[in-house]
């Protein structure tokens, strides 16, 4: 019997005590091959309990160290732990867990390394507030460009990843405002990419991550970390940095790369 | 009014001022790309250090804006007017390190009480083996 694939949802959570359990129980019955993950990035609420409670197992940051953060936590937590896939669930519960499946279909059938679910790519009217739209389109228009693929939805955080992605998210991974450069990123290592269609819910409790105040902030610095991104070869970490690397050898050898 | 007035000269920077101006500010604006694009610099820092060095090389480029900044506050010799925006820049950069420095410091703390919390929790449970 060949070994089974092991298969992880991760969750980023910061003071979602109000939807993690539910969250949590939904993929445990809905996604049942997954173990449920939890990265606690320094909630000052009960979240981590509250995740634990549902049975998930919780990262607890010892303070908060922004969604790149959290993200990469679970990357180098599936890494580690010998995981094959791994998928990124919201801790706000608009991700729908039965769609993971759809993920997983995706994933196989275009031989991609890494996927994410569209809201945009099947019209379903998603009323969007106007500033985020105007950021999506702007982003959607410029990561097509630069990889040559159809993408609509690059800024969407339900994406799943196999053992190739999941290697290059725990060596590296961006900071603050992560997805559309983690795209980037994946193209830019020779991953396949490719968009799924899925739909979403409204948010249970919590607020977007990107609110008008910080918008145009969000806007330079992602715009910015892209223009930049261009000059770069392959943007591979210094081999100091690389403590994921288990040996001299190892870590001679990712510098290489 | 002239944008590219190095050579025309409107303003009233001199023109070997203005050129060592425009080539100081525009090697500190390659320098904080070229870090970026190495990784030895992050996002949030470099874009204080662009908007920085951006607003210098704009200034000493189009001297014209520069000497009406310097009239509006009253400086005589608009070449200070440009070193009183880098003062000021260099005061906001260094006041945003000190914040940064504290905030490391707090979570540097924070790590080693972690870092204590869980070698005494390892220490004190039954030995296996």
């Amino acid at each position: 019997m060949t070994p089974a694939t092991k298969k992880l949802a991760m969750v980023p959570a910061l003071n979602e005590e109000g939807s993690v359990g539910d969250v949590v129980s939904e993929l445990r019955e809905k996604a049942p091959g997954f173990d449920v993950l939890v990265v606690d990035d320094g909630s000052t609420d009960a979240t981590a309990s509250h995740a634990r409670a549902a049975g998930a197992s919780v990262l607890s940051h010892p303070f908060n160290l922004g969604i790149g953060g959290a993200v990469q936590s679970g990357y180098r937590y599936a890494f580690l732990n010998g995981y094959d896939i791994a998928v990124q669930v919201d801790g706000d519960g608009q991700h729908d867990p039965a769609q993971i499946a759809t993920l997983e279909e995706g994933l196989a059938k275009s031989n991609s390394d890494l996927v994410w679910g569209s809201r945009f790519l099947e019209d379903a009217g998603y009323a969007v507030p106007r500033l985020r739209r105007a950021g999506r389109v702007i982003f959607a228009r410029v990561v097509s460009a630069i990889t040559r693929e159809p993408v609509t939805d690059p800024t969407s955080g339900f994406r799943l990843a196999n053992r190739r992605g999941i290697e290059l998210f725990a060596r590296d991974y961006p900071h603050d405002y992560p997805e559309v450069e983690a795209i980037l990123m994946a193209h830019s290592h020779d991953l396949e990419i490719s968009e799924v269609a899925v739909t979403m819910r409204q948010r249970e409790t919590g607020r977007s991550s990107i609110n008008m105040f910080n918008a145009g902030y969000y806007m330079v610095r992602v715009l910015l970390a892209i223009f930049v991104g261009l000059f770069r070869r392959r943007p591979i970490p210094p081999a100091g940095d690389d403590w994921l690397a288990a040996s001299p050898a190892e870590a001679l050898e990712s510098a290489r790369r | 009014m002239s944008f590219l007035s190095v050579l025309a000269d409107s303003g009233t920077l001199t023109t070997r001022v203005q050129i060592f101006a425009i080539v100081g500010s525009a090697l500190l604006v390659f320098f904080v790309l070229e870090l970026l694009r190495r990784r030895r610099l992050s996002e949030p820092y470099a874009i204080l250090w662009l908007i920085a060095s951006f607003v210098l090389l704009v200034l000493s480029v189009w001297d014209d804006l520069l000497d009406e900044l310097a009239d509006l506050v009253g400086i005589a010799t608009p070449a200070n007017a440009l070193f009183v925006v880098g003062f000021g820049f260099i005061l906001v950069l260094l006041l945003s390190f000190s914040t940064v420095i504290s905030r490391l410091t707090r979570e540097n703390k924070l790590l080693a009480q972690e870092i204590a919390r869980l070698n005494g929790e390892r220490d004190e449970s039954p030995k296996r083996g």
